[in-house]
This record gives structure tokens, sequence and C-alpha cells, in this order.
């Protein structure tokens, strides 16, 4: 890690953060605001309008229920994915990619620090700032919730639901990363990190329309962010964050090694 | 001391650096000339340890820079070909984020340049012109006072007062023993503050060159233009082509006494000093023979 680099990093990239933390707690407070115990029927009466195979792909079927249900789904089958992504695809190519493509790189690479070190402190940032951005969202979850219906919420199930969102994104992340690492060409890194991910979310969105495309739930990570069995279980949780969590740093560690040895070509 | 033994590096489009070997010795001042494309940039990408080379051996002070770059890095000083990052920061932004990198807290020398170079940290390098830029980017690379200096086409974009300024630089530091490459497309430039120079085409090295000779090889050549068309001129003893009707283009080397005397006889009307290309300067180096 390297501080001056990481402040740069911060300075260059605050904008976003507070852009994409902005329109989660938005979202989120806008959530919660709709959200009446009493109404659940109401509310189901209303999705009862809308096509059953739209309801599904944006997650809404369990909407129902308690606080906990309704906040979850609300949030996490679709808002919660499709933003990290669009910020992963984002700042993973500016991190690396951008600063090769612009010379930026070229330079930092003269200044007396390992390439290790140089794109360990990128990596960080983004890990953190994916943390700070899903940390606000729950933070104004937590506290709306708590001072708009007290003890509804499940907190620990939520946070739970939180670690593994975050372990999964930053996985995801870890792709952008690797893309970013692998070309100096930063239209090709957006492209190519951009497609990946964008694809994994439209499966997981595919996946939940009928029983016939069921299976593609295989071929999505967005799989393991499985709101029920998180609820329902709670600690099970506990194992697929590990186990995503492991992924991410392996993919990680695999895209560091790559721009140690790689040739800074432009 | 940077030594290049049989560089070679080539690109997907066949293009690259073949065969590259030269030495710049410890406080010597050491050129590398060359057409744009030539393979200068490739050259010095090599020097900064940032591309695995296909063939070839590169030592600074005995280190390898692929392996030694942070002990490398702390001694070198580098001034990228084009400044064109960093843009939403001012110019002193900039030079405190590259004094933090390198922890740098002696900024006595960092003022001196500024002042030496006029140099206004207070915009935004989105705004500045080339010439600015490249006067921060100098800034940037003298700044921490290193031992080497890999400089890659310094003067592109100064103002001739700066360039030379820049010049005076580059000779004050060859003074202290500083070792320096500097790339270049201009040859009177580099004869004039370099020990030795290296000249590069189509990624070969075609000549190394020692200005320290006594001996002057390139000759000086002037346009004269006469009032009205004599040639007799042709006939002085100096080296005269005739370009058209009263242009009469002369070579000088060290024979500038008889060149002005000659001069003096004649009606002339213009007297105009033209530059010389790289390729102008080894058609005269080598009498238009084809070097490969």
């Amino acid at each position: 890690m390297i501080k001056s680099l990481f402040l740069f990093n911060l300075r260059e990239n605050k904008i976003l953060i507070i852009a994409f933390s902005l329109i989660g707690t938005l979202y989120a407070t806008v959530s919660i605001g709709m959200y009446d115990p009493s109404s659940a029927e109401a509310l189901e009466a209303m999705l009862d309008l809308l096509p059953e195979a739209m309801i599904r792909m944006m997650g809404f079927d369990q909407i129902g229920g308690d606080i906990t249900h309704y906040v979850s789904n609300y949030l996490y089958g679709f808002i919660m994915l499709l933003f990290p992504v669009i910020f992963s695809i984002m700042l993973g190519t500016k991190l690396v990619s951008k600063y090769v493509d612009q010379g930026s790189m070229t330079y930092l690479l003269t200044m007396p620090y390992t390439r290790r070190k140089i794109v360990i402190t990128q990596a960080v940032f983004f890990a953190l700032s994916l943390f700070v951005i899903i940390f606000f969202n729950v933070l104004v979850i937590i506290v709306m919730s708590e001072s708009m219906f007290p003890g509804s919420l499940d907190i620990w199930k939520f946070i739970m639901l939180n670690l593994v969102t975050y372990a999964v994104h930053l996985a995801l992340f870890g792709l952008t990363f690797l893309c970013s690492v692998l070309f100096s060409d930063s239209s090709k890194s957006l492209g190519v990190s951009g497609g990946i991910l964008i694809s994994f979310f439209i499966l997981n969105m595919l996946s939940s329309i009928s029983e016939q495309t069921e299976f593609l739930k295989y071929f999505t990570p967005f799989t393991l962010i499985d709101i029920e069995h998180i609820l329902a279980s709670g600690g099970n949780g506990v194992l697929g964050f590990i186990f995503t969590l492991i992924t991410a740093i392996a993919i990680f560690i695999v895209s560091i090694e790559i721009f140690h040895r790689k040739s800074i070509i432009i | 001391m940077i030594e290049i033994k049989n560089l070679t590096q080539i690109y997907a489009s066949k293009k690259g650096i073949f065969d590259v070997s030269f030495t710049v010795k410890k406080g010597e001042v050491f050129g590398y000339l060359g057409p744009n494309g030539a393979g200068k940039t490739t050259t010095i990408r090599g020097i900064l340890g940032q591309m695995n080379i296909n063939e070839g051996y590169i030592r600074i002070n005995d280190l390898d820079p692929r392996v030694d770059i942070v002990k490398i890095n702390k001694l070198i000083g580098y001034l990228p070909g084009e400044m064109a990052f960093f843009d939403h920061y001012t110019g002193k932004q900039f030079l405190d984020f590259i004094c933090k990198m390198r922890k740098l807290e002696d900024f006595s020398k960092r003022e001196n340049l500024n002042e030496m170079f006029e140099l206004d940290t207070k915009g935004l390098i989105k705004k500045m012109s080339k010439g600015m830029k490249q006067k921060l980017g100098i800034v940037a690379a003298f700044m921490h006072d290193p031992d080497i200096l890999i400089l890659d086409e310094p003067t592109s974009g100064l103002d001739p007062l700066m360039q030379n300024k820049f010049l005076e630089l580059i000779l004050s530091e060859k003074k202290k023993g500083k070792t320096i490459l500097m790339s270049s497309h201009i040859f009177e430039e580099v004869e004039r503050v370099c020990d030795r120079a290296g000249i590069i085409k189509e990624g070969r090295m075609i000549a190394i060159e020692d200005f320290s000779e006594k001996e002057k090889k390139v000759a000086d050549i002037y346009l004269i233009t006469l009032k009205k068309p004599n040639d007799k001129l042709l006939s002085s003893g100096l080296d005269v082509i005739k370009k058209n009707d009263t242009v009469y283009q002369i070579s000088v080397k060290d024979n500038y006494k008889e060149f002005l005397k000659t001069l003096s006889t004649y009606d002339v009307i213009h007297i105009d000093h033209k530059k010389q290309s790289i390729e102008d300067i080894f058609m005269t180096y080598y009498g238009g023979h084809q070097h490969d």
C-alpha cells in the first residue's frame, strides 16, 4: 500500500464513489419509506398488475412478509446487483488500464516502488470503495427501519446478506481488475469486463423467469446471493461468504502477478 | 552508468529495435538521435524496466531494471516524451504528489527550477500549453536531484529561450557528474551538450559519434541570396551549390574566415542558416552511402 497513491485515487474518484453511495442510499430510503406492514396486501395487489415474469426478474416475487424480506428482496434482487456492477466496470477500468493507456502508469512506475505495491494499492482502493458504498446503504437501511419500525429488522441476517453480496461483487470486480491488468487498451478492458459482468447479470434475471430457464442460475455468481436461503438460515451464509471471498482474493492475486510480469507497451 | 547490449525488442507490427548496444558512462551526456518512430522511446522503456525484452541485456549501475527497479528508480529522474496525464491537477498539486511519492522533503531544487523556467504552477495541467507541461515535466524529473537522468525529447515544445535554459541546465548537471541520456531528433542541441550520441534509424543503431573529437564533421549550411545572379561564386573555392537564379547554398566547416571574406565581395541581400534534418547529417557524415 502506498499512502500517497491511495489519496491520489481518492481524489480522482471521489465523485464516482459519492454518486454511487448516494444513489444507493436514496433507493434504500425510498424503499423503506414505502414499506407499510399493514398494507403488504395492497403492495401485492399492485404487483399483481405487472406481468409475473417481470416481477420475478426484478426479484419482487418474495416481496411480501416482514421488513427484512421486504428490503432484502426489494433491493438485493436487482438494484444492489446492478449498481455495484456498473461501479466495478467504471472504476476497475480506470484504476489500471486507463492509466496504462494514458501513459500515467509509465510515469507512476518510475517512482521508487515495486509494481506489486502499486497494483496492490489500486486493488485495496477498490475493495474499500466498494465496501463504503455497501456500508452506507446498510447503515441507512438499519437506521431507518430501526427508527420507523423498531426491532422488526433482523439485523444480523441482513448484515450476513450484505457480506455475501459484498464478497460476490468483490469477486466480480476481480474479473474487471483482471481485464484491466490484461488489456493496455482501456476501451478493450471496458468492453470485455463490461460484457462478462452484464452477461452474468442478465443470466441471473433470465434464470428467475421460469422453470425452463432456471438452469441458467448455474452460470452466474449472482446465484450465490440466495436471499431466501440466507434469511432462512442466517449463519449458513458464512460458508458461501468465505468461499466467495477466497475466490475474490485468488483472482486479485493472479491479477497482481500478471501486472508484475507484463510488458507495459502502449 | 547505463549499459545496453544487443537489445532486441520486436513488436507485433514487426517494428521495434534490433541489436542495439551502447553505454552511457558516469558523468557523461549521451544523445540518442533518430527520427520519430526510430525506436528511441522503446529503448527508454527498456531502461525503465517496463518491458520484458526479447533479447539482450540492460544494466543501470550494474542493476537489472526488471529486478531492482526500486533501487534504480531512486537514482533516476525521468521525463516522458509527452505529459498527457494528471489533467485535473494543478502544476503545484502534481509536483506535490510526486514529492510525496518520492518522499522528498528538500524543496530547494524544485523552487530553483520553477524560477529558472519561469513556471507558473497555479493553473490546471489540462489548460497548460505543451511548453508549459514540458517545463513541469522537467521540474518533476530534476527536483529530487537524481544521479541518472532519462529524458525523452526534452526540448520539444519549448521556445528557443527555454531550450537554451534547458541546455544550460544539462551542462550544469553534467558538471556535477550526473549521467544523462537524452533522446532528440534535433542534431544541433545534441551536438551542443552531448559528449557522444548514438544515431538510430528504423530500430538499428547506425553510428555512435564522439563530439569531443576536435574536428568538426558536420558543416553548417547557409543559403545566400544575391541581388543579381553571379555564378563567379561557384568557382570561389568554397563548397557552393547553385539552388536557383540568385540563391546559392554554401557549406562551411571551419573556414568561416574565407567564407566571410568571399561573401564581402558579393552583393548579398539575405543569409539563411539551414537547419539540417538527421537524414542530411547522415549524408554529410557518410557521403550518401547506405548504412544498414
